[in-house]
């Protein structure tokens, strides 16, 4: 009977009561999971979505953060400044190791501003407020959306046939509703134009009746990576700088990588296999990102609607580990990649190249 | 793509936003940094060679110095050997002379014991013959030849006292 | 309307054997990737560093198969 006595055993056994407790009494609504940012505004034709806000948070920490370690720099680093130089050390030492001296004077800036990017946007997912502060608007009529347009259109109603034509598309939205995609919808007891979500829809209720009077969330903030187009932005930068890095390297016979002629049809077909998984090199880089953040919010949705207290915090931990080292990973593999792509063919003539670098 | 998310828009935005933050960032973090720290790798480099130099002076004054203190302890060390031979060929010169004087005091103090004592002997010498020479006249009643018989009696005499001695 | 729902869940069955069945690949490549490394560096201690290094990214290529599988999973899902 000696764990009676035992600390851990009590503390675990408060901490299990408090979690099966919170299940039962506290209700934790599973928010929409979407692929797509939301879309807070519109500027002309380009969508300002919560992600891109996000993105601007994280800059601003990140440049105050650059700000204040650059201020006052001392021979003996402190601070804010002794953590930019362990991290901007770091990889010049890896740099130096991949890419050599001179390509690491180009391109050290480019893969730096990767690193500090993505890890400070996956960090900026710990500050509260994040997926849970945002709009509440009707369905099919939230920023971005068609209802929304027809809104808009209302506020310009000389312009006639087109804003009719889009009040008939939102009104036939509007019917279909039901059978799209399932928005979690919130019940808006206290609406003063700052909205206050007090209740969720009871289960049972209607689907019509939740589209009819319900509100869904559109969060003001959202992790930047989990939106397709950062992580693909930085997929397509990261390729180009490669293949540029390449052919500065090599010249044209970086080409002769992936066409391969001269050394019969198997190595044709190897440089070939090359050159397609340079191109996908495009899409793994970007849904390597943009799959582990998403996963990684959704299991922060997920964790809190099944126990909605304390079982999140080990989630959170995981979330800390991967957003570093995926911003690490994104970082060095553009080092590792560009390594490849400048050093020569391996090849029968290999021991030509290294002979002329000699 | 669309339902993915995917916006040429945004797209271009992202770049966008990723090409400013990198001009951004270079100016305000990795200029400032990178030359900081390549000042001070410099920095530290000059200085280590000048400690290093600072060293190799001291290490050379420091030889000299050893050498200069060993050519002075030899010197003095010489310097004291001599003294003290030179002390100790005194103190034995002035041993010997002590041990010469007093040998000489005793020799001459013997001599002059051994010539007293002759001389105690002769006369006694002589007193006991005479002595002797007396009595027996004095018991022979003048027979005895006084210059023949005193030979008699000084031979047995100094048998004796040569004995006695 | 049939049609539609046997679309509808064939899609998301589509989806779940495609990231379901793709993730097992890449699961056992970085099993032997780490074990690989763990044994080098449990033999090689002060070389740990540059075999974490190398060993993120083969864990990393290793996991690529896995996000392209992801990729033909999500297309299922949201694309087609």
């Amino acid at each position: 009977m000696g764990w009676l006595k035992s600390k851990k055993f009590w503390i675990s056994l408060v901490v299990l009561a408090i979690m099966i407790a919170s299940a039962f009494y506290i209700k934790v609504p599973l928010p929409h999971i979407q692929v797509p940012p939301e879309t807070l505004f519109m500027v002309g034709p380009v969508p300002f979505t919560n992600t891109m806000l996000a993105l601007l948070l994280a800059d601003v920490v990140l440049i105050v953060m650059a700000f204040l370690a650059t201020r006052k720099l001392e021979m003996v680093p402190r601070g804010l400044q002794n953590f930019f130089e362990i991290v901007i050390d770091f990889w010049q030492t890896q740099s130096l190791n991949h890419i050599g001296e001179k390509m690491t004077r180009a391109w050290l800036p480019l893969v730096l501003t990767v690193f500090f990017m993505v890890w400070f946007s996956n960090y900026s997912h710990f500050l509260p407020g994040f997926d849970t502060i945002g709009i509440l608007c009707k369905a099919g009529e939230c920023p971005g959306e068609p209802g929304a347009a027809h809104a808009a259109a209302d506020d310009h109603a000389e312009e006639g046939a087109p804003a009719a034509e889009s009040v008939a598309a939102a009104e036939g939205e509007e019917h279909a509703a039901p059978e799209g995609p399932a928005h979690t919808y919130f019940k808006v007891t206290d609406w003063n134009g700052i909205g206050l979500i007090t209740e969720r829809y009871p289960e049972d209720a209607s689907e019509e009746e939740k589209h009819a009077e319900g509100r869904v969330l559109v969060p003001f903030l959202r992790v930047a990576a989990s939106d397709l187009n950062m992580p693909l932005a930085l997929a397509l930068i990261a390729f180009l700088v490669i293949e540029f890095a390449g052919f500065k390297a090599l010249g044209f016979g970086y080409l002769g990588k992936f066409f391969n002629f001269k050394e019969g049809g198997i190595m044709m077909g190897v440089g070939l296999l090359e050159l397609v998984s340079e191109i996908m090199r495009i899409i793994t880089f970007s849904f390597r990102l943009f799959g582990n953040v998403f996963a990684g919010q959704t299991l922060l949705f997920v964790f809190p609607f099944l126990v909605p207290a304390l079982m999140v915090l080990p989630i959170y931990g995981l979330e800390l580990f991967v957003g570093l080292i995926q911003s690490y990973v994104f970082a060095i593999l553009i080092l590792a990649f560009m390594q490849q792509a400048i050093t020569a063919h391996h090849g029968p003539d290999h021991g030509d190249h290294a002979a002329e670098h000699h | 793509m669309e339902k993915l998310g995917i916006n040429v828009y945004l797209l271009g935005l992202q770049i966008l936003h990723f090409v400013l933050l990198l001009v951004l960032l270079r100016a305000l973090l990795y200029k400032p940094i990178l030359g900081f720290m390549q000042k001070r790798t410099e920095q530290i480099r000059s200085s280590m060679a000048e400690a290093d130099k600072v060293r190799q002076q001291a290490a050379a004054e420091r030889a000299t110095l050893e050498s200069q203190i060993a050519e002075e302890r030899r010197t003095s060390q010489d310097r004291l050997r001599q003294a003290v031979a030179r002390g100790e060929e005194a103190a034995d010169r002035r041993l010997a002379e002590a041990t010469a004087e007093a040998e000489q005091l005793l020799a001459r103090a013997r001599a002059e014991a051994e010539q007293t004592r002759a001389q105690a002997l002769a006369g006694m010498q002589n007193d006991i013959a005479e002595l002797a020479l007396l009595a027996a006249g004095k018991v022979l009643g003048e027979a005895i030849d006084a210059g023949k018989h005193r030979k008699l009696v000084d031979g047995f005499l100094s048998q004796k006292l040569g004995e006695l001695a | 309307m049939e049609l539609e729902a046997a679309k509808e869940l064939g899609k998301l069955i589509g989806a779940g054997i495609a990231v379901g069945t793709g993730a097992i690949g890449p699961g056992i490549g970085i099993g032997l990737v780490v074990n690989g490394a763990l044994l080098a560096m449990g033999r090689n201690p002060e070389a740990s560093g540059d075999l974490r290094a190398t060993m993120l990214l083969g864990i990393v290529f290793a996991e690529s198969l896995a996000i392209l599988a992801l990729v033909i999973s999500l297309v299922l899902l949201f694309v087609i």
